[in-house]
């Protein structure tokens, strides 16, 4: 905003606006922020997009767990080194902890949602929404680069941060009944047998009660022991991979 | 074409000497066909094999002359040459071995005499004819091994008395062929036997190129590896023996008698092994007694495998496991001699007499199903689909 004050000649005005406008979106800002506190995030998208959407929920008081950006070059865009929105990001609202780039493959998506469980998935590409929701994690598509947009934009996405939050129940209910095509191993013992049928997990029993297996000379400790241990593993997870 | 085959039992001539080739060590091969053969064969030999692996240079590093219309139409000979040249420059390898796909065969390329030009240089190279229309895969591993027995084989008038080769048990198509044969040469070990095996663990192409200080061959098929051994017969003078997979104690013990009865054996020696082995055997078979009884687990017994299985396995699971053998399906496709060689075997079994059924080009589902709807109402049966992936 200053900056189009000075190149405008309207420094004064702009000024104006600013105080006029702080006075209107901080108490509301800060209404928000103590509704959202305690929250976490994860989010896919672009470069210069996705760090303008991490900044706008830290902004927010929301805590950033971590993004799957698709590209990295700071500068790419126009070659200004003004232009590393990410280490601008960084330095004004520190660091994020599980932020990887291209790790857009639909597995490790997955891998990185169960392991993170987000309050929240906001993704600005299609497709990747899917896998957010199939887990049971309230998730949007914000494909509009400018809703976030100036002192409105970060009272309006806090307030579809909100709406989300408002009514889950749907994908809660979702969750439970989809399917993945990404499977758990457990090691575990003939106790685990319901629970790996119930969640469609490969099994390999190797620890009391057995009851689901004959054990007669098979040891899984050594060299030996370790190539028999891969083998049976690859037996159960290869049995059921389609 | 009214039917296709989804997930073969079994692949080509070509098939079997790359799977032949492969599991060798320090062996590169080289392909002269089109580029298609090595890669489809190759995720075969793979995937249909219990992830074996691609080896030394298998699976997509196995060079390949890649032949389009231009080598179709004018010849492919100069571009054998060619890629011969640039493998022996930059793969390194203890033995070459050129084998050759359908289309080249077809258009009359003569791979031999450019294959000669090398090994005259001094480059340890081979080739052998393997057009896919040869036969199947286990042509394809008589060949190569007929080649090497040949070609590679180094004569000798002087024999070992107490070594011997084994045959028959053909990389990948028996995806347990290393552990099978560790555990045979184990066993012969315990008899003063030295085995080569040529794919099991540690051994070396230098055992190969001994293999004819061999007294004895054996060979672990009744039909497969034979015209190896017969190869070796004519050239180097070992006489060979055939039998059966040994599993468990019955076969075991059958085997190790009727190898050791044929290098004669000192009796006492084969008596003592047999016996510690049974000890070792039997301590473990044992804890299944209570199981067994407890659980009523005599059940009814089906075996689905090629013929090197089929009556190795059901004879296991009748004679050492005590359950009923009731059907026997043979998955190969075998010429009339080898049909009632493998029928005959089942006579031996020692209680029980099951229905044996052998595999057909076509049609095969439906015996399948006939089968399914005569034979079995609410009958405990087990279905053992088994070393035949392929």
């Amino acid at each position: 905003m200053r900056g189009l004050g000075r190149v405008l000649d309207r420094r004064e005005e702009i000024e104006e606006i600013i105080e006029s406008e702080h006075k209107r979106v901080l108490p509301k800002l800060a209404e928000y922020r103590e509704k959202l506190k305690g929250k976490t995030a994860y989010i896919t998208a672009g470069a210069a997009h996705g760090h303008a959407i991490i900044a706008l929920l830290k902004e927010l008081g929301i805590e950033v767990q971590g993004a799957a950006i698709f590209h990295h070059d700071p500068v790419y865009d126009n070659g200004d080194i003004n232009s590393d929105v990410l280490s601008s990001t960084v330095k004004n609202y520190g660091d994020v902890k599980h932020y990887n780039v291209c790790n857009k493959q639909a597995y490790e998506l997955v891998n990185i949602l169960n392991r993170l469980k987000p309050d929240i998935l906001i993704a600005r590409h299609g497709g990747m929404v899917i896998w957010g929701a199939k887990l049971g994690i309230p998730t949007f598509l914000m494909e509009d680069e400018q809703f976030g947009f100036g002192y409105q934009g970060i009272l309006n996405y806090a307030e579809k941060v909100l709406e989300t939050f408002d009514n889950i129940e749907f994908t809660l209910n979702l969750a439970k009944h989809s399917t993945m095509p990404y499977t758990d191993l457990i090691l575990g013992s003939s106790w685990e047998s319901s629970l790996a049928k119930e969640i469609k997990a490969d099994l390999l029993i190797l620890s009391v009660p057995i009851t689901y297996r004959l054990v007669l000379t098979c040891g899984y400790v050594g060299y030996n022991g370790g190539l028999r241990v891969a083998e049976d593993i690859y037996d159960r997870v290869l049995d059921t991979y389609r | 074409m009214t039917t296709f085959i989804e997930r073969p039992r079994t692949t080509c001539t070509l098939g079997g000497a790359l799977a032949a080739l492969t599991a060798l060590p320090n062996v590169v091969p080289i392909i002269h066909a089109s580029g298609g053969c090595g890669s489809s064969i190759s995720t075969l030999l793979n995937q249909g094999a219990g992830y074996a692996g691609s080896g030394y240079s298998g699976g997509n590093m196995i060079p390949c002359s890649n032949v389009v219309e231009k080598e179709i139409v004018f010849g492919g000979e100069n571009r054998i040459d060619e890629l011969i040249q640039g493998t022996t420059e930059i793969l390194e390898a203890e033995l070459y071995f050129v084998v050759t796909g359908c289309m080249v065969e077809m258009i009359g390329d003569d791979v031999l005499p450019i294959v000669n030009k090398y090994a005259q240089k001094g480059v340890n190279i081979l080739a052998a004819s393997t057009p896919g229309f040869k036969g199947n895969l286990f042509t394809g591993y008589d060949i190569v091994l007929q080649t090497l027995a040949e070609n590679y084989v180094e004569k000798t008038e002087v024999k070992e008395l107490h070594t011997v080769n084994i045959l028959g048990v053909i990389p990948k198509q028996d995806v347990f062929f290393k552990g099978n044969l560790d555990e045979i040469k184990r066993l012969l070990s315990k008899l003063g036997i030295k085995a080569n095996t040529f794919y099991g663990q540690g051994e070396t192409l230098q055992n190969l190129r001994h293999a004819g200080k061999a007294s004895l061959n054996i060979v672990l098929s009744d039909i497969y590896g034979i015209n190896v051994a017969q190869t070796f017969k004519e050239i180097h003078g070992i006489p060979y023996i055939t039998a059966d997979l040994p599993i468990g104690d019955t076969g075991t013990a059958l085997f190790l008698r009727k190898v050791a009865e044929t290098l004669q054996i000192d009796p006492q020696l084969v008596n003592a092994v047999i016996a510690e082995e049974k000890a070792y055997y039997y301590s473990y078979l044992e804890r299944l007694l209570e199981t067994y009884a407890d659980f009523d687990l005599q059940r009814y017994a089906i075996v689905a495998a090629d013929s090197n299985y089929a009556f190795p396995l059901l004879r296991f699971v009748s004679d050492d496991l005590g359950w009923i053998p009731y059907l026997a399906y043979i998955s190969d496709i075998l010429e009339d001699w080898q049909l009632e060689k493998v029928r005959s075997n089942f006579s031996e079994l020692q209680s029980g007499k099951p229905n044996v059924i052998f595999t057909y080009p076509r049609g095969t589902a439906w015996w399948w199903q006939r089968l399914w709807w005569n034979l079995f109402g609410s009958r405990n049966w087990l279905y053992c689909q088994f070393g035949e992936t392929l």
